[in-house]
């Protein structure tokens, strides 16, 4: 009972700041299976630092307070046991253009001690990657193909939760739509998915929750598709929603 | 069988300059380098050798095929050493073609080769000969900087760096596997070196001893080098930015730091000329005494001496050749005011020596060079070592045939008489051999220390930068 109660991903008042200015201020959030949490924010709202706390990579040089787990396991303290759990795609789909994409997912998988739990060809089937570029170099794909071998990448982990840095940006309409359908696939499968995004239409389309990173905080939002213009998005991005 | 995260690294690493093609195509061009430049250094060695060889022969055979003559002009025949070679010089032939090595020995003349070691032991007066060592310490890190200066900034460009260490790579798993592709390749290439001349130098003075030393500082050189590629690339965000930095390194480390501390050793400790030293020797000769003036007071003291000693009054009475005696005398005040200026000389050098000890640390190239001309024998020390056994030989020479003046040949016929060849040929002429290694030990230690140090350093840079991503 407490195992299926307990949040997959729980931040607790996560502090980060520098020397004369506060990043992140007593940031919470709980993120449990099968759910897809978004969170928006401006340029320099703090995303990118919430994700690197949420890795445990934030600046040493920092002072960080609170904590974050990932199944139970603290990031700050259990970083090994935490990181077994989880599977980050960064903005820039990290490929290597001179292996394939299954060599770059059983590389990638070797390093991390990883073994191959599920078949990569069925993974990279399932991120939908077409079959007759599975041998080609990666060098010759475009950003939607090299992100949906690093989303085979995560499926082949089995990792139970998926963090999404900025997924969609650079990417057309088709290619959004069909990363949006792989994020609704991933969530089917009871993995947990917190995707970090400034596309409100996208993250409204696959995301149970919508969250603002604003001055620091983070905060729960609500927004109708209908209510989406211009004002509205500017308001919210400024945190007066 | 499961191959570690390191090795994994390592082997990706390879794959990727395999498919970059240009680092694949500086490795060839250095190993071809590296081929012209042992070829070049045998050819050079071989000339040496042979040289040395006929000589020594030549001498030889010249020495004991002279006629009856006067012993005086036998002193002034001379004799020819030649300086030994280690057969590791080779690989580095040191100060060999400043200071030669060949000297001719005669009465009166201290005939050491002048020259200035501290501006020539640096490799910037060495450009016309390439050499192996100079690969190792010059080219080798040059072309690794053009092969490894992404090893880093690529995967952080590329995103790989951020998506391994948020995936859970530890930061110094990640630096270990690329330092080892750099690294490996390299010393495989020194360990071949290494075999090939441990075949030619097998059987020579402290063969093992020279080639390990020899292969300890390479290998810590190059290691330090590696180490520096990984750190500079960790810290840089810009390919160009530490493709920069690293030619600044490389710049300083081998060209600019090796050349200023030997003009800077020069202008602090100068040596004299080879003109100037005779000049200042010929001054205190005339003023300690000349065998010449029958006015001398040191002479004439010698003289009244010796007549004393004889109970004679007069030198026609002496039982043996006055002349041979004041030949014998002024040869050893003439070796004594020569070898005080040698001294002065080694002074000299050996203060621009313990300067650029000093500051050694600034160029873990230079202290590469010490350790390989120490370990191939051909630096100052076994120079000075070399010169102080010819110098020995010679006075003992000469000293022998003014013995033989002194008793072989009657003053009242001294220009006409001739004494046997036999005298000759059972002349003392030890034979010179390669100093010991020992004689160089404080360069070695010290060169040794500051390749440790060389190799610190990028891991203090690559400890406080590694959790950067």
């Amino acid at each position: 009972m407490g195992e299926l109660n307990m949040p997959l991903l729980s931040i607790a008042q996560l502090s980060l700041s520098y020397e004369n200015h506060v990043v992140l201020n007593q940031v919470n959030l709980e993120l449990h299976n099968g759910e897809v949490v978004a969170v928006l924010g401006s340029n320099g709202a703090g995303k990118s630092s919430l994700l690197k706390c949420i890795l445990g990579l934030a600046d040493t040089s920092a002072n960080i307070q609170g904590d974050v787990r990932i199944a139970d396991s603290s990031v700050f303290h259990q970083p090994h046991l935490a990181r077994a759990h989880l599977a980050y795609v960064p903005e820039q789909p990290a490929v290597y253009g001179h292996l394939s994409a299954i060599e770059n997912i059983r590389y990638f998988l070797s390093l991390d001690n990883n073994p191959e739990r599920a078949e990569i060809s069925d993974c990279l089937s399932q991120a939908g990657l077409p079959e007759r570029a599975w041998h080609d170099p990666c060098q010759t794909y475009s950003k939607g193909m090299k992100q949906k071998v690093m989303l085979a990448l995560a499926l082949a982990k089995q990792a139970k939760l998926l963090l999404l840095d900025e997924p969609n940006s650079g990417l057309d309409p088709q290619a959004t739509e069909e990363l949006n359908q792989l994020i609704l696939q991933c969530k089917s499968s009871g993995m947990g998915v917190l995707v970090v995004t400034h596309d409100v239409l996208s993250a409204m389309a696959f995301s149970d929750r919508l969250t603002m990173l604003a001055s620091g905080r983070l905060q729960p939002v609500s927004i109708a598709q209908s209510s989406l213009t211009l004002d509205n998005l500017k308001r919210l991005y400024q945190g007066q929603a | 069988m499961k191959s570690s995260p390191v090795m994994l690294m390592m082997y990706n690493e390879w794959r990727r300059l395999w498919h970059a093609r240009i680092p694949v195509l500086l490795l060839l061009v250095l190993i071809v380098l590296w081929a012209i430049s042992a070829i070049a250094a045998h050819h050079h060695w071989q000339d040496h050798a042979r040289t040395v060889t006929q000589v020594t022969e030549r001498s030889l055979h010249d020495w004991e095929s002279q006629p009856d003559r006067h012993p005086h002009r036998v002193s002034h025949y001379g004799d020819f050493v030649a300086r030994p070679i280690h057969p590791l010089s080779v690989i580095e032939p040191g100060i060999l073609d400043q200071s030669g090595h060949l000297v001719y020995l005669e009465g009166h003349r201290l005939n050491s080769a002048n020259f200035n070691p501290a501006t020539e032991a640096t490799s910037a007066g060495r450009f016309p000969i390439i050499t192996p060592a100079m690969i190792v310490q010059w080219w080798m890190p040059l072309f690794l900087i053009m092969i490894g200066y992404a090893t880093i900034t690529g995967e952080k460009i590329g995103g790989t760096l951020a998506f391994m260490r948020g995936n859970g790579m530890p930061a110094w798993k990640i630096a270990t596997g690329k330092w080892l592709a750099l690294f490996i390749p390299l010393a495989i290439l020194l360990l071949a070196q290494a075999l090939l001349v441990l075949f030619w130098i097998w059987g020579s003075e402290q063969a093992l001893v020279r080639l390990s030393t020899m292969l300890l500082g390479q290998s810590l050189y190059i290691a330090g080098w590696c180490l520096l590629v990984v750190a500079i690339s960790w810290s840089n965000q810009q390919l160009h930015s530490g493709l920069l930095a690293l030619l600044l390194c490389w710049v300083c480390v081998c060209i600019i730091f090796p050349r200023g501390l030997a003009n800077v050793s020069q202008i602090m400790h100068p040596t004299q000329p080879r003109t100037e030293a005779e000049y200042h020797a010929e001054i205190k000769l005339k003023a300690i005494g000349d065998s010449h003036n029958p006015d001398d007071p040191h002479f004439a003291t010698f003289k009244s001496n010796l007549l004393k000693a004889h109970g004679v009054d007069r030198i026609e009475d002496l039982p043996l050749n006055y002349n041979g005696l004041l030949m014998q005398e002024g040869e050893r005040l003439t070796t004594v005011v020569y070898r005080e200026q040698q001294a002065l000389h080694e002074q000299q050098l050996a203060k621009q020596n313990a300067t650029i000890r000093q500051w050694l640390w600034l160029s873990p190239a230079l202290a590469l060079q010490y350790l390989q001309m120490a370990s191939s024998g051909s630096d100052l020390t076994h120079h000075l070592a070399f010169i102080r056994q010819a110098e020995d030989r010679r006075y003992r020479l000469i000293q022998y045939l003014n013995q033989i003046h002194t008793h072989q040949v009657q003053r009242h016929d001294d220009k006409n008489t001739r004494v046997s060849a036999d005298f000759w040929k059972k002349a003392p002429r030890p034979t010179i051999s390669l100093a010991a290694l020992d004689v160089s030990q404080t360069a070695i230690i010290t060169s040794i220390a500051v390749l440790l140090a060389w190799i610190l350093l990028p891991l203090l840079l690559l400890s406080r930068i590694m959790h950067r991503t």
